[in-house]
């Protein structure tokens, strides 16, 4: 290979261990950005820079450099947090953020609008609530999800549990985090990251854990993930899954969303040696030399999935058992009450986009806050940026549900349509927005739900998904109908997801304006009225008519063959 | 409002137009010579026309040519300027001395050695007041030398003093009274009752000036027999054919380049960035300088006032012996949106009002109530009937506003910045504008022209020697002359280090120039930058904080020899003085004492300077 490795590869192998010059960086105040190479660095530390792309002419124009601010992610294995833990992080968001709270796809929070000045402070108050970001981004392991599953109390016990053992498995050793935000005694003498080695991964890493038969976590999508199969409530194991990915680069036919491959079946306790392996693997033989195409995915079509498996399998001293039966029925939240079976209540919450904002008739977060005042259980973010209330006695239900609907946080009202909708945060804040997200989503689907009601589908679920680029962050290749921004205005139109995140969806039309767009669903939803068969899903029925070519569907049981989709 | 600026001394008045009457050079031997003496003050020239004539000695040929000797000039025209009045004072009267062929000369107190006023024959001092009661800057030196403790003996000195202030401060004309008393008890003889004139201090003036000189004229007779060989005539060869260089009043018509906000909507005050384009060869600046302009009152303004007082705006009016219309004369000629004292002190005559009467009995609570309004409040609140000329003739004529100039010759020869704050505030529920920066940010566009002049300010200049370390201290619209500084230094590649000390509300909002300094750091011009944003955090931190938290950089700085320089508000370049104490004694190892006397001594070095408004 004669081509040179990528920029990032030199800023992470002359970084001491992602220390880089954030001191400095942080230390300047003529700015409120840092250094290009420590921009790209605090991604480890779990924040972004960005700017507020709304205000960067008008700015220009002042002589005023544009409006950076940062956007902190925390790791928050599988999503749970205490109502103590989370009054300390309202706290922090109306002293230190923008006010805001944003929930996301990967069970976390955001905290967006940090100045940099405010940065150590504000990592320094989730420390203090015992809570980090390292690795909330940058080319490391991410959150892992886990599917918040309130039902199987004692079974989501022992897979939370495994869940969070990945997560501080493959956390970063670097002792960078600690100096430069917690004033942590500098490391003497060397430092060793063993695990990622001085120039950690090729890419991000994404790792999910999911408890059939939901699959809210999207576990295909995900670099690797973990399907459990359990024995009534007791863990049996889990099929292991490796090279999922939703990000895309459009103009270049190289890049693709793909579902992840089956490796097979492994006890519980073989789990954190997959993960593991599989990470090192890509470590290894992943591309450093283009980002774009650097995730796992690649890698593994690059190798063959014959040979990836047996590295892996070498690596982590160990076979894979044939993967065990495991069905899915759906890729969304279940709102409203459901009981334990431990006799415990759990209430799953609407947040539209996840976005927890006092807003002129939606004060979510005042009402989060109330909640936390008086919840003794969890909280538990969803994959689907919803939280349930997780652990409610029976004799304080009513009282949990007064509040919940006071804030207007019950989903009863809204429609399956926007029930099961997610959107990524895009503008004005992500650099990688081509077109808005969450800002512009809620009133297009006003239009939809219109159209809907319109053909006699408004009690019809259908699983719809808008991001502001094809990076994916809301993992729209999933959906039945995804909308992936392409430039202001304009959507590329997907069709085709089967409704339980098993089949990636396929391009209908490019570039589409808001007109075009409820144009094609009006006739979609038209053509589905009149012909529908019972129970048929809109994904299905788009596949069936033609409207989109054939999709792959990979196999849950069947580790051997495993179609995928590469446009 | 800014009103900032300082101004003094006058460099030569010699233009790249000047002629020499009957000169015996060549055009290209006379562009040498205008561009050798430019910039020099009237003191210079006069040395250096003995110096050219000493060199003459056995150049037979040249030897014929009348020269100067500094010797001859019998009256010496002082002045103390900080805005530029007293230097206009001076000026006229220069001008006055010339057409009647009268020896002279006009320099500022800045340019002149203290001690050689015991080789004076006649001075006339003109010297204005600064708000509690101080000499200008530029008077620092002569004021301490003559109280300090070995002041020269003036016997032979025959004197006048002319001074100029503003009559709403209790200490009315005191830099005046101090130096004409102080001169009386150094033993020189008063010729001339001092003047104390007021804001309007032009009739004043120029009934002043015949009187004077010819008493002068009669004082240097009586001195010396042989009047004629005062004449000016025989004395100074170097005269100028007057240079059109534009003064306040004869102002520049500048094109506006660029006229933009550069705070953002929600800052707390807006300022502006404005670029006017000049002629460099009529105007002519350097860094620190600061710039006269003038502007109109807003026309809603005009026929509010014209309501209010029930007058028709086309009512002739006569005004320095034109006739005009009511509306023009209040549009462009009076004062509206700066109330005097003087004037609301009239207006209770006028009015009758109890209220107003009252308060015009206490004179520093009537200047305070005055500070917050304007002729419109006063109008609206304490209605009064009166005629078009009377209320001409109350009104204070309108004086141009002076601002900071924000760039540098060197870097861009044909245009001039400025940076503006606009001035709004609320008085009775209502809006109010400042008059200048009102107008700048309203009712002036791109291609529209703007009547304005230079007014040098040599006590604020850049070090002559470029390696020298300088620390620029300024908040709010302060950072100005400090653009022109660092753009200044950037262009001709001085090496001395830079350290910007800047001072505002908010960084995401009021960061002013934040992408040139940027830009110039890059370049490896700004070495060391310091913010104060006070509203950005709980507990507000100002320009004199951070130079105490960096107390102990500050002093290598000044072990190294570093300059200091404060632009702004005069409350804020107070507190910069303490913290220059302060750092002195923590960290310099000076007692009180030592360190208020080390900072005395900055100053008097040339090495603490400050422009103030």
């Amino acid at each position: 290979m004669d081509a040179r490795v990528n920029e990032n590869e030199l800023i992470k192998a002359g970084s001491r261990y992602l220390r880089g010059t954030l001191k400095e960086s942080i230390a300047d105040e003529l700015t409120g950005a840092l250094a290009p190479a420590d921009a790209q660095l605090c991604k480890f530390h779990g924040f972004y820079e960005q700017d507020d792309r709304d205000h960067r002419q008008d700015r220009a124009e002042r002589y005023l450099e544009p409006q950076y601010d940062f956007m902190l992610r925390a790791r928050l294995p599988g999503g749970v947090c205490t109502p103590a833990q989370w009054l300390a992080i309202d706290g922090i968001s109306s002293t230190l953020g923008n006010g805001t709270i944003r929930l996301t796809t990967r069970q976390t929070f955001q905290f967006h609008g940090i100045l940099k000045r405010n940065l150590k402070p504000l990592i320094q108050g989730i420390n203090q609530a015992m809570i980090d970001s390292i690795g909330g981004c940058g080319d490391v392991n991410r959150n892992v999800l886990c599917n918040p599953n309130p039902v199987q109390s004692a079974l989501h016990a022992q897979v939370h549990d495994w869940a969070r053992r990945i997560s501080e498995h493959l956390l970063p050793r670097t002792r960078a985090y600690h100096e430069i935000w917690l004033d942590g005694e500098p490391v003497e003498g060397a430092e060793s990251e063993p695990l990622y080695g001085e120039t950690y991964l090729p890419r991000k890493f994404k790792t999910a854990v999911a408890v059939p038969p939901h699959n809210d976590v999207d576990v295909y999508t995900n670099d690797l993930g973990f399907i459990a199969i359990a024995d009534g409530d007791r863990l049996s194991g889990f099929n292991c899954l490796a090279g999922g990915g939703m990000g895309t680069t459009h103009g270049d036919a190289g890049t693709y969303p793909r579902l992840a491959d089956t490796l097979g079946f492994v006890a519980p306790d073989q789990v954190l040696a997959v993960a593991e392996a599989v990470l090192t693997t890509q470590r290894d033989f992943g591309n450093r030399t283009s980002r774009r195409h650097a995730r796992l995915k690649y890698t593994i079509d690059r190798m063959g999935l014959d040979a990836f498996k047996a590295e892996v399998q070498r690596r982590a001293g160990l076979r894979f058992a044939p993967a065990r039966p495991a069905v899915f029925t759906d890729q969304g939240d279940r709102y409203g009450w459901v009981q334990g079976t431990d006799g415990r209540k759990h209430l799953t919450l609407y947040l539209e986009n996840g976005r927890v904002a006092d807003r002129p008739g939606a004060p979510s977060m005042t009402g989060l806050r109330e909640l936390a005042r008086v919840h003794q259980g969890d909280f538990r973010i969803t994959p689907n940026q919803n939280l349930i209330v997780a652990g409610v006695a029976a004799d304080r239900c009513a009282r949990i549900e007064s509040i919940a609907r006071a804030h207007g946080l019950l989903a009863e009202t809204r429609s399956p349509i926007r029930q099961s909708a997610i959107a990524c945060v895009a503008f004005p804040t992500c650099p990688q927005a081509m077109a808005e997200a969450e800002r512009y989503f809620p009133e297009l689907l006003d239009q939809i739900e219109r159209l809907a009601a319109d053909h006699g589908l408004g009690d019809c679920p259908i699983v719809m998904r808008m991001t502001g680029c094809p990076n994916g962050c809301a993992r729209p290749f999933v959906a039945e109908v995804g909308l992936v921004g392409k430039g202001p205005g304009r959507y590329n139109l997907l069709f085709g997801g089967d409704g339980t995140g098993l089949r990636l969806n396929r391009l209908y039309r490019e570039n589409l304006n808001e007109s075009e767009i409820l144009t094609v669903l009006d006739g979609l939803f038209r053509r589905f009225a009149a012909a529908r068969e019972p129970g048929e899903r809109l994904g299905d029925f788009s596949l069936r008519v033609g409207l989109v070519s054939s999709v792959g569907r990979p196999s849950v049981t069947n580790s051997a063959e495993v179609p995928h989709d590469t446009h | 409002m800014q009103t900032n600026r300082a101004v003094s001394a006058q460099p030569a008045t010699v233009g790249p137009t000047a002629v020499l009457s009957a000169a015996p050079v060549n055009g290209l031997q006379l562009q040498r010579l205008t561009q050798a003496i430019r910039g020099l003050t009237g003191e210079q020239l006069t040395w250096a026309s003995g110096y050219l004539a000493g060199l003459a000695v056995g150049r037979p040929a040249l030897a014929a040519a009348p020269v100067a000797a500094a010797g001859t000039v019998r009256l010496t025209i002082l002045y103390a300027s900080q805005t530029g009045n007293a230097r206009s004072v001076a000026e006229a009267l220069g001008r006055q001395a010339a057409a009647r062929q009268l020896a002279h000369r006009v320099v500022s107190v800045a340019d002149f050695r203290p001690r050689e006023l015991a080789k004076e024959q006649c001075v006339l001092l003109v010297i204005s007041t600064q708000g509690e009661g101080e000499p200008p800057e530029a008077a620092l030196e002569f004021h301490r030398v003559l109280f300090g403790q070995g002041a020269p003996k003036l016997t032979d000195l025959s004197y006048g003093v002319f001074g100029l202030g503003d009559s709403s401060y209790a200490l009315f004309c005191q830099a005046a009274k101090v130096f004409d008393a102080r001169l009386a008890e150094l033993g020189a003889r008063r010729v001339l009752e001092r003047v104390d004139a007021d804001l309007d201090f032009r009739p004043v003036s120029e009934a002043w000036f015949p009187a004077a000189l010819e008493r002068v004229e009669a004082e240097l007779a009586a001195a010396s027999p042989g009047v004629a060989a005062h004449r000016d005539a025989e004395v100074v060869p170097l005269r100028v054919a007057a240079p059109v260089r534009p003064d306040r009043d004869h102002p520049f018509r500048a094109a506006v380049l660029d006229n933009r906000p550069i705070t953002t909507r929600d800052a707390v005050a807006e300022v502006r960035h404005l670029a006017l384009e000049i002629d460099p060869q009529a105007i002519d600046y350097a860094p620190g300088d600061a710039l006269g302009v003038w502007f109109r009152n807003a026309p809603a303004l005009v026929g509010a006032v014209l309501a209010a007082a029930g007058l028709a705006e086309d009512a002739p009016v006569e005004i320095a012996g034109n006739i005009l219309a009511l509306a023009e004369a209040l549009t462009a000629r009076l004062e509206l949106t700066r109330l005097h004292p003087t004037v609301a002190a009239a207006w209770a005559r006028l009015s009758g009002a109890a209220e107003l009467a009252g308060l015009a009995q206490d004179r520093e609570a009537l200047r305070v109530w005055c500070q917050s309004r304007q002729v419109i409040d006063l109008i609206t609140r304490y209605p009064a009937r009166l005629q078009a000329t009377a209320l001409v003739g109350l009104l204070q004529p309108l004086a141009p506003r002076l601002y900071s100039i924000a760039s540098a010759p060197a870097e861009t020869a044909d245009e001039v910045h400025l940076t503006v704050s606009t001035l709004r505030y609320q008085c009775n529920g209502q809006d109010r504008l400042g008059g200048a920066s009102g107008f700048l940010a309203e009712r002036l566009a791109a291609g529209d022209d703007l009547e304005c002049y230079v007014l040098e300010n040599p006590g604020f200049r850049l070090p002559a020697d470029g390696d020298t370390p300088i620390i620029l201290v300024g908040a709010g619209t302060g950072i100005a002359p400090f653009r022109a500084f660092l753009q200044q230094r950037a262009a001709v590649g001085d090496p001395g280090r830079n350290w910007l000390v800047f001072g505002n509300r908010h960084f995401q909002r009021d960061f002013l120039y934040q992408a040139d300094w940027l830009r110039l750091r890059k370049a490896g011009v700004l070495h060391r930058f310091s913010p104060a944003f006070s509203r950005d955090t709980a507990q507000r931190v100002y320009v004199q904080d951070r130079l105490r938290a960096e107390g102990a950089e500050l002093w290598r700085w000044l072990d190294e020899g570093a300059r200091i320089y404060c632009c702004g508000a005069t409350a804020m370049e107070s507190a910069v003085r303490e913290a220059l104490v302060t750092i002195a004694r923590d960290h310099g190892g000076l007692s009180a004492d030592g360190a208020l006397a080390f900072v005395e001594t900055l100053r008097a070095d040339g090495r603490y300077l400050r422009d103030t408004y």
